[in-house]
């Protein structure tokens, strides 16, 4: 039997080496496979070390297109992180799991019994469970959610935990998530990927499926609503782009079919929460909480904290469902570990069943003594879990007190460690250090040992809870728990639990149902977005037309003809510098001479990403506002953005030439026009798609009229104004209308002819004519615009554009005065530059305004006076 | 017995220096029924006219009225009129109060009350501010009468000055300072008597302006007012103001109490857009003939 040679030594497991003294996931005491693991370690030997490796390249590959990061979104200076996966997976056997899941879910029942009594009537403080620090020390305790109603008692509706191994084998809780537990969107996304390269391995193996979790976690969420039940509007809520967890926010709104939002698209308005839209103010049922922290609402929470004004009271009035329940997060602190046991006893008169880490709080006096007496063996942790937003600065309670993010630094001495208990015995919890089970991980074609521990998931339904099969395993060379950033420096892997018979086939697709079908008909889009989307239609298109441009120079460069001879190229210099991407010096001849020679600057400054005319910068904008609007394109679209930045992170500054750059240019303009191709074939004509376009089709209209205006209206010394050939063949190739030209008029050309077919004709894709003409049906698509008598400005305006443009004369404007001039050019593309900041301003005043920065007011006591 | 009828106009206006698209507000100058006062009549009147409003209790059990509003201003008034009647308060002896200790060890039950012993956002304390309160609580002193004798210390002891304190001062500086405004002193008198353990809250409201002898009384003159409020075991809680050395009466008006200011705090609220904006307020307390 197989599975006999593969025991011990002789399998695909035969080179790994195991640490001791911890147990080993897959490997038993007698060096043997573990049961659970043969039939996968069967596999692996069949795929052999270079099966593996390939598999895991391709899963790297798959990662890094669909941009798995943490943070690093909105900040172009940090280079987006990836996830490690590994392509090995931690496997639990069903049996085993179903122990963990009861243990956990008498936890998440428990967790929410507490929230309520902490919440409401403080039963655990009056009866002496708990004493009054660990509630009123708390920094995140906040008055105003005292008794807020939440549905059918529940303010827990989404539990995290994290759980290891010890020596033993036997489980441990480390620690509770219970504000806005994050890491099953990336749980998701990792089995994706690691099913891809292991489709076949899976299912033979008995992998418990992950998207019946999901479905459940949606179906939750639609039973939560009040109101329109049968119709809710659902809304994922994220602290933004900047935040940690937006990739798995955006991700998730679009698994689960729901409107991604941030605070600013949310605003109370006669007793609901409304989303603002380009349609105008729609009600919210249900919010999916996904920021951290305790920021809900600043005019009951006061202190400049983010959120949405007047939401407490608007929950208070049960016209919308927030989960977590706000104030949840309480319960997550490390103080709280120290009691569970306690709690349960009291609670539910019965023992945890699953075990926590054992923890002692300095405010007790045996447990202090405790601590103090096994200092060296304890990790020292602050007793409560402070989340800080950026911005805020928290009210007196909190300031001054350590939170979970301090580290102790390893070279605190022992007497310090003391000291710092003994200052603030409060602040403190020591806990026990576990040493964690080990486990095999593949690294540069080998097997190596990591330690392991795994962040597991349960959602409330109905009456009940829904464990995710599975979660977040992360693995890391360290065998005592991390508190690092949760997806910084450690490696994850898939967690499979085992079942002992044939899974159900279900797909990760989210079903076709009536809910989906719903969500779409409902697919108003929130302003913000709007916005967004119409400047990453602004930014794709300069970032096309200036690699245009820039490809035009540098192949006039590098060709074999004498550059000094070109007649075309100080034009396009001129351009260049007008456009930005170089020093503006390189424009004027005299001042041109005292700079370094143009080919070895203009390599550099093409991709340095400082410079803000840098084709470089161009890009990183495409990135930075294609990753806020992530969730509304498709992951094809978005590996073509992701393969725009990666081609630049290929080439350093130093050892960059103008063929470099000619190579970037090329593969960039290939990649825009992938993108436009994806977009026009798979996005849906809404609101999105028209936002998208109407900033295209002006940054378009805006770049034709600039190439036309940076080389034709300059002061030029062309014999008796007559514009060159090579000029003219520049422009069109720069406009990309070279073919047709050729297609009509050969190789005669003619000023009038190439104006023509820029600027008039209506049937080339590429003329500002069709940009125009595309710009004013978007317009005149657009909410609200039928309804109205007279046009909206932008409408009128985008219509006197295009009409100037059909009315125009190709001969009349080719025509020079006496002094070489182009006057009624010249008008006609300062009019059409002139209208379409005026056509961008109406449509932000239509559809985009935001409300600004939220400015407290607080009364100062300057009214505070008597008269004794 | 005297019954006193005032009439209470509390008036804020807020100048944005800009347009404000939206404002969010918390009010709080509704007063709170209690056993020694009867509201006829409360009324707010807010210009622009707000789109939302609501009136409902806060924590500690005061009512509290929010309401935002959704078209663009640049400036925003609200007029709050009450119409209270306030009874003379008929204090028991104080001396027959029990002892302080016994007070501050019999709350650890009382989860509300603990909590008043607690720090909060504008009251700290420290062993010489402790140690100023031992002086007035010795061993055994009925708690009330303590209180009474801490209240005279801290009106003949600190110096009013309006100028000396902002809402931000801690109260270990009005206590280094000896000087500030009736929301100092009710702050550092907290401060003294939750050193000891005692629940202690910050009460706010208003104080009747007894005119000099044969001079009328200053229309406007009036203001917010602040005193304190400590639990007595059974005998409940008693009220002290320190700024005038007095126990609160029918000279007194109550809004509604908390921890400290940052509880009470008349008006507080957000709003989008705006410059620089400048703040008036105006309070009438009228005895009504």
């Amino acid at each position: 039997m197989a599975s006999m040679e593969l025991d011990g030594a002789n399998g695909f497991f035969g080179e790994y080496r195991s640490p001791v003294g911890v147990f080993n996931e897959i490997i038993d005491e007698a060096g043997g496979v573990r049961p659970h693991w043969k039939p996968l370690a069967d596999e692996l030997q069949e795929i052999g070390p270079e099966g593996l490796e390939r598999r895991w390249k391709q899963m790297r590959r798959r990662l890094h297109q669909n941009g798995i990061g943490y943070s690093a979104y909105g900040d172009a200076s940090v280079r987006e992180r990836h996830l490690q996966l590994d392509p090995l997976p931690h496997l639990i056997p069903d049996s085993q799991w179903r122990e963990v899941e009861v243990g956990l879910k008498q936890r998440a029942e428990l967790l929410n019994l507490i929230l309520a009594d902490l919440h409401g009537p403080r039963k655990l403080l009056s009866d002496g469970v708990l004493p009054h620090d660990v509630l009123f020390d708390h920094p995140h305790y906040e008055l105003p959610y005292h008794n807020l109603p939440t549905p059918g008692g529940k303010h827990l509706h989404f539990y995290a935990a994290e759980i290891a191994r010890s020596p033993q084998g036997g489980w441990w809780l480390l620690s509770d998530r219970t504000d806005s537990p994050s890491g099953n969107g990336f749980a998701l996304e990792n089995r994706i990927v690691e099913s891809r390269a292991f489709r076949s391995e899976m299912r033979r193996c008995n992998v418990r499926r992950l998207a019946p979790h999901y479905k459940a976690l949606r179906d939750h969420l639609v039973s939560l609503a009040k109101n329109n039940k049968d119709n809710p509007h659902i809304v994922v809520l994220s602290a933004g782009v900047g935040s940690a967890s937006y990739f798995e926010d955006s991700f998730l709104a679009k698994y689960l079919g729901f409107t991604l939002v941030e605070n600013n698209d949310l605003v109370v308005r006669s007793g609901s929460v409304m989303l603002k839209t380009l349609a105008g103010l729609v009600p919210i049922d249900v919010i999916m909480r996904r920021q951290q922290g305790n920021t809900l609402d600043p005019l009951e929470l006061g202190g400049g904290a983010p959120g949405i004004p007047g939401i407490l009271q608007v929950i208070r009035d049960e016209k919308v469902v927030v989960v977590n329940a706000p104030g949840s997060g309480l319960v997550e602190s490390p103080v709280f570990m120290a009691f569970m046991p306690r709690i349960c006893n009291a609670m539910l008169g019965a023992d945890l069943m699953l075990p926590g880490v054992a923890t002692w709080w300095g405010g007790e006096a045996t447990s202090l003594e405790l601590m103090l007496d096994r200092i060296d063996d304890i990790r020292l942790l602050p007793a409560f879990r402070q989340r800080t937003v950026v911005g805020w600065r928290r009210k007196a309670q909190g300031a001054g007190k350590p939170n979970l993010k301090t580290v102790l630094p390893d070279s605190m001495t022992r007497e310090q460690r003391i000291e710092l208990i003994r200052s603030n015995p409060k602040s403190w919890v020591g806990r026990e250090m576990i040493e964690r089970s080990s486990t095999a991980v593949w690294e540069n074609g080998q097997l190596k040992s990591g330690f392991l521990s795994t962040r597991v998931f349960l959602t409330a339904s109905g009456d009940s809870w829904h464990s995710l099969p599975g979660g977040l395993t992360r693995v890391s060379s360290s065998k005592f728990e991390r508190f690092t950033n949760p997806f910084g420096d450690a490696g994850a892997k898939d967690t499979w639990v085992l079942a002992d018979k044939p899974v159900e086939p279900s797909t990760l697709l989210p079903a076709n149902d009536n809910l989906l079908a719903t969500s779409r008909s409902k697919g108003a889009l929130p302003s913000r977005v709007a916005d967004n989307l119409c400047w990453l239609g602004r930014y794709l298109e300069r970032a096309d037309a200036s690699a245009r441009l820039l490809r035009a120079v540098i192949s006039r460069m590098t060709d074999e003809s004498n550059p000094d001879e070109s007649v075309e190229l100080p034009i396009l210099i001129r351009a260049l510098a007008l456009d930005g991407q170089i020093r503006s010096d390189y424009a004027v001849g005299e001042l041109a001479k005292g700079l370094p020679p143009l080919d070895v600057s203009l390599a550099a400054s093409a991709i340095d990403r400082t410079d803000s005319g840098s084709l470089r910068s161009h890009v990183e904008l495409v990135v930075s506002v294609g990753s806020r609007v992530r969730d509304r394109l498709s992951n094809d679209a978005w590996r073509v953005v992701q393969a725009m930045r990666a081609n630049f992170e290929n080439v350093e500054i130093e050892n960059c030439d103008l063929a470099d750059v000619l190579e970037l240019a090329d593969r960039l303009i290939v990649n825009l026009a992938a993108f436009s191709g994806l977009v026009n074939e798979t996005m849906t004509r809404t609101d999105a798609f028209r936002f998208l376009n109407i900033g295209r089709r002006m940054e378009h209209s805006l770049q034709i009229s600039l190439l036309i205006k940076h080389t034709l209206l300059q002061a030029n010394n062309w014999t008796a104004g007559k514009v060159p050939g090579p000029v003219l063949e520049a422009i069109l190739e720069i406009a990309d209308s070279s073919l047709t030209y050729r297609s009509r008029y050969f190789a005669n050309l003619q000023l009038h002819a190439v104006l023509d077919l820029l600027l008039i004709d209506e049937m080339n894709p590429r003329s500002l004519a069709m940009q125009l003409a595309m710009l004013n049906t978007n317009l005149n698509a657009l909410p609200g615009n039928s309804a109205q008598a007279e046009l909206a400005d932008d409408c009128r305006l985008a219509k006197e554009a295009i009409e100037s443009i059909r009315h125009a004369d190709a001969i009349a404007l080719s025509l020079p005065n006496e002094h070489g001039q182009r006057p009624a050019l010249d008008a006609l593309i300062s009019k059409i530059e002139s209208h379409l900041p005026k056509i961008s301003t109406s449509i932000s005043n239509r559809f985009l305004v935001h409300s600004g920065p939220v400015n407290q007011l607080i009364a100062v006591d300057s009214e505070y006076t008597t008269d004794d | 017995m005297t019954n006193v009828l005032y009439e209470v106009t509390h008036t804020t206006e807020y100048n944005y220096g800009d347009t404000v698209p939206e404002c969010f507000n918390i009010v709080r100058l509704n007063p709170r029924p209690i056993f020694d006062q009867v509201c006829q009549e409360h009324r707010l009147e807010i210009n622009p006219e707000p789109t939302d409003y609501v009136c409902r209790e806060d924590f500690f059990g005061n009512l509290i009225e929010q309401f935002s509003v959704h078209i663009p201003h640049t400036s925003l008034s609200v007029k709050a009129v009450n119409r209270i009647i306030v009874t003379d308060r008929d204090y028991p002896d104080l001396g027959s109060t029990p002892a302080w200790e016994s007070v501050a060890e019999s709350i650890g039950k009382d989860v509300l009350a603990a909590y008043l012993t607690r720090p909060s956002p504008h009251v700290r304390h420290n062993a010489a501010i402790n140690s100023y309160a031992r002086e007035s609580f010795t061993t055994g002193r009925p708690v009330a009468e303590a209180t009474r004798d801490l209240t005279r210390r801290i009106f003949e002891d600190f110096e009013f000055d309006s100028g000396a304190t902002t809402i931000s001062t801690p109260v270990e500086e009005v206590f280094k300072n000896r000087s500030g405004v009736c929301q100092d002193f009710a702050h550092f008198q907290i401060a003294c008597l939750r050193s000891l353990g005692l629940p202690a809250r910050y009460v706010s409201g208003y104080l009747r302006t007894l005119p000099p002898p044969g001079k009328p009384r200053l229309v406007g003159a009036d203001a917010s007012h602040a005193w304190v409020s400590v639990f007595c075991g059974d005998a409940g809680w008693f009220d002290f103001d320190p700024t005038n050395n007095v126990m609160p009466g029918s000279d007194h008006i109550t809004i509604g109490w908390g921890r400290d200011y940052s509880d009470v705090c008349p008006i507080q609220g957000v709003f989008t857009g705006g410059g620089e904006t400048v703040m008036k307020v105006a309070v009438d307390v009228l005895p009504v003939e």
